[in-house]
């Protein structure tokens, strides 16, 4: 066999060699471990980061008193962090801003659109109460009954 | 940071979901299949005379190689443009996962990438070891290297060389094919996309390939003949016609029939796709420019020629005129296959309205430059491998 | 679907109640728990006190109690980290409308210009009330999410291994892996795939693999005020996705590609895409 043929024989087989090798050598650790993924990537995944939202249960440790009120009336099932926002550290990093704008926020899920089912309490915000601000009737944790007396005075 | 600075949204119509808006594979994903084809098209010219002899293709055989090599190179640069994290592309071949399309891919491109240079690598052995001892300079440096050492040059090794070439070449129709059927096979296998999810995609991938890559082929003779100042081989051009003349044929045949199929199932949601291709931007990327002047035009156009027997200037001039109309055609192909596919939404109630970029790394000129570079190499290899410079018969094709 | 989904169910029962009989005829031999896992020497996976194995997570979405309130995709972006823009989310709301004359019904979502206008921003998500001029027959809100399919077909294309199924049924991206193909963003049916901009991977919904790994639930569900929203254990028959499936007729979404979503659904027409 002439001799270039030899060499690029040769020259084939350590290319695949080589090739293989480096597959080997590159496949990262713990692929393959539990299927055709790194296994590892399970453990950074599920470690990531601390939740955000962390539950009713989790306020309840300081804000014994509107977790008293909030749990026992109308909206006890729309959690603490669907109008507060993300609990996350906030005993460390700070306050949690207490929402302002009453009316932008109760109508997120109180006013009457298209689509909304009827079982949900819904209103034309307008119609409703005009210009005033749903918490000067409604108090949030316990949305009925309505603040009579204080809607009264003023 | 603005988080809008980092990607290219399109609007809408109707109702498409909400991750919808921004395409994902965009115009660089365009200029890879249709690089992809103009490999395998140009295969198919040297194979033709390689392997199934035929003689008018002596010519161009050795030219349409060294051009399938120079836009084979840069086929894995426009996936690499594209990929979010180039730097760890060859994650796909360290653990390549055997059930996707994408990953069995790049062994299959590398495969015919070593194959297509080995090939070359034997046709122009003789040249390479009379270049190693002639040439000066820096050639010489490359011819000696390329030798690997034996000069040797005699009736053995040409009959070794001549049997290698055989073999590289048969086995190459399979693989320059296989390869450009697989790009089919990529979208037609995604069956989240109506317009992709096609058992008819790899086939017309596959005979768009070829009239590209013949096209591409006779458009490139005729410039580098022109450059050269070479008296241009009119048995070739007839026989790159005729070849083009019949697979684009079929190639339009096929696109029709399948999307005929598509429009007589009407599946839900199909109504939508119809809106889309008869309505707007489409009907021109789609109906006008892919089928009707890319296709049509053409077709008559040769047809005319075989029947009234054109030869001499005409024949070029028609022959040239449908090659290019036939490159426009395949690359709106592309584009109306690769882009189309995203801008008909998953929910198939609506369309989104792609509109390629100018700039960017994702944009029309970064597209434009890749898709021209392999010229630049082009010039570049024939310094070594001269495709014109036809003496010895290694690529001499098998006598039955 | 749901019968389907019903009959592996009781395979796996059946199957469980032999294991279950081995077992304990192993604890009885070597007497205790503890014993039997000091000598197997085996540390629970991924985390050190959650086993995925003993785990088979599934997801149920009942539209009929949806609201549109949109708490779940905020709290989905911002427990995820998840791109505050109208092109990016892990889960997301539709609004099917059908009016009066039209055969086929008007579909919008939270990304919807009209939408965006009512919220104020892209980082916030309301419904507008476009239909109120109209005669409306019908209209409701499908949540929708990743379906963390049996089959999924987002990780049958990934070419590298990034993206995958865990032993207790959710599928994740790897995204120190990934390569930013997007391949997955095309094969997914459900368009639930997204390429994180900042990152260059794709990402997805992981049901807050880093919640119910601490034995809490995703963010959507916890927040959900309806209860529109499910998570729980098909490895336990009390599970509330079990429960919701054996008490209603349920379905998948686009059962047809074949890719056997585990989120199930009630109160969807056809016309839900």
């Amino acid at each position: 066999m002439p001799k270039h043929i030899v060499r690029i024989i040769i020259l084939i087989v350590t290319l695949l060699t080589v090739g293989l090798s480096a597959k080997a050598y590159f496949t990262v650790d713990t692929f393959y471990d539990y299927g055709h993924y790194r296994g590892a990537a399970v453990t950074d995944i599920a470690t990531s980061h601390e939740p955000r939202y962390r539950g009713p249960d989790y306020c309840k440790m300081c804000h014994i008193d509107q977790h008293a009120v909030w749990s026992t009336h109308g909206h006890k099932t729309n959690k603490c962090e669907a109008c507060h926002g993300p609990a996350g550290q906030h005993p460390v990093t700070g306050k949690l801003p207490i929402p302002q704008d009453s009316v932008k926020l109760c109508t997120q899920c109180h006013q009457k659109i298209t689509g909304r089912p009827a079982k949900q309490p819904q209103v034309v915000p307008a119609e409703h109460a005009g210009t005033m601000a749903c918490i000067y009737c409604h108090d949030p944790h316990k949305p009925r009954p309505i603040r009579i007396k204080e809607v009264a005075a003023k | 940071m603005d988080i809008h600075a980092l990607f290219h949204a399109s609007p809408f119509t109707g109702y498409v979901y909400p991750n919808e808006t921004v395409v994902p594979w965009s115009i660089l994903i365009v200029i890879y299949p249709y690089m992809t084809g103009l490999v395998a098209g140009a295969f198919t010219v040297s194979s033709l005379y390689h392997v199934f002899g035929i003689e008018r293709f002596k010519t161009v055989s050795r030219f349409a190689l060294i051009t399938a090599l120079c836009f084979m190179v840069f086929v894995p640069v426009t996936l690499l443009s594209h990929l979010g994290h180039p730097e760890r592309a060859f994650n796909a071949m360290i653990t390549p996962h055997t059930t996707s399309a994408m990953a069995v891919f790049g062994y299959v491109a590398a495969f015919y990438v070593c194959l297509l240079a080995l090939e070359i690598w034997f046709i122009f052995r003789e040249d390479i070891v009379a270049g190693a001892k002639a040439a000066s300079g820096w050639k010489r440096h490359i011819y000696r290297v390329l030798t690997l050492g034996s000069y040797e040059v005699n009736e053995t090794t040409r009959h070794y060389d001549h049997k290698w070439t055989m073999a590289l070449a048969i086995i190459g129709i399979p693989a320059a094919h296989g390869l450009h059927g697989y790009v089919g096979f990529l979208f037609g296998s995604v069956k989240a996309r109506e317009w992709w999810s096609s058992d008819l995609m790899p086939v017309i991938f596959l005979f768009s390939a070829v009239i590209s890559g013949v096209a591409v082929m006779i458009v490139l003779y005729a410039i580098v003949a022109r450059i050269r100042k070479m008296k241009i081989d009119e048995s070739a051009i007839k026989g790159l016609m005729l070849t083009l003349w019949a697979f684009l044929m079929f190639t339009v045949l096929l696109e029709l029939v399948e999307f005929g199929a598509m429009a007589y199932r009407a599946r839900e949601g199909t109504e939508v796709i119809m809106e889309y291709v008869s309505h707007g931007p489409m009907f021109w990327r789609f109906a006008v420019i892919q089928i009707g002047l890319g296709a049509f035009v053409p077709v008559i156009i040769m047809s005319l020629m075989v029947l009234r027997g054109t030869s001499g200037k005409a024949l070029l001039v028609g022959t040239l005129v449908s090659a290019v109309l036939v490159l426009i055609s395949v690359l709106f192909m592309r584009y109306n296959v690769v882009i189309g596919g995203q801008e008909i939404s998953k929910s198939m109630k609506g369309i989104v309205h792609y509109e390629p970029p100018l700039w960017g790394r994702e944009g029309l000129l970064v597209a434009g430059l890749i898709l021209m570079a392999p010229l630049g190499l082009y010039y570049l290899l024939t310094r070594i491998f001269d495709p014109w410079h036809i003496k010895t018969h290694a690529d001499d094709p098998v006598t039955y | 679907m749901s019968e389907e989904i019903k009959q592996t169910d009781q395979k796996r029962r059946g199957f469980l109640g032999v294991a279950a009989k081995v077992a304990a005829c192993t604890y009885a031999l070597l007497g205790t728990g503890s014993v039997l896992s000091a000598v197997a020497g085996k540390k629970s996976f991924p985390t050190e006190d959650y086993e995925w194995t003993e785990h088979n997570w599934g997801y149920a979405i009942d539209a009929t109690k949806c609201i549109g309130c949109l708490r779940c995709v905020e709290a989905c972006k911002n427990e995820n980290g998840v791109a505050k823009n109208a092109h990016h989310f892990r889960t997301w709301v539709e609004r099917y409308t059908w009016i009066e004359g039209e055969d086929k019904p008007r579909v919008d979502s939270q990304n919807d210009p009209g939408n965006i206008a009512a919220s104020g921003s892209e980082g916030e998500y309301r419904f507008d009330d476009r239909y109120k001029d109209m005669k409306v027959v019908k209209s409701y809100f499908v949540p929708k999410m990743c379906n963390h399919c049996k089959d999924p077909s987002c990780v049958q294309v990934c070419p590298t291994g990034a993206t995958f199924k865990t032993k207790d049924g959710a599928v994740l991206v790897d995204k120190k892996y990934c390569i930013g193909c997007q391949y997955c963003v095309q094969g997914c049916p459900y368009a639930a795939r997204y390429l994180n901009e900042e990152g260059q991977h794709a990402d997805k919904c992981t049901w807050c693999y880093h919640r119910i790994t601490k034995g809490m639930n995703p963010a959507c569900v916890e927040i959900c005020p309806t209860g529109s929203r499910m998570f729980g254990d098909y490895n336990d028959k009390n599970s509330v996705v079990n429960k919701f499936i054996r008490e209603n007729r349920v379905q998948v979404l686009k059962p047809e590609t074949g890719n056997n979503p585990t989120t199930v659904y009630i109160g969807l027409d056809k016309e839900v895409c």
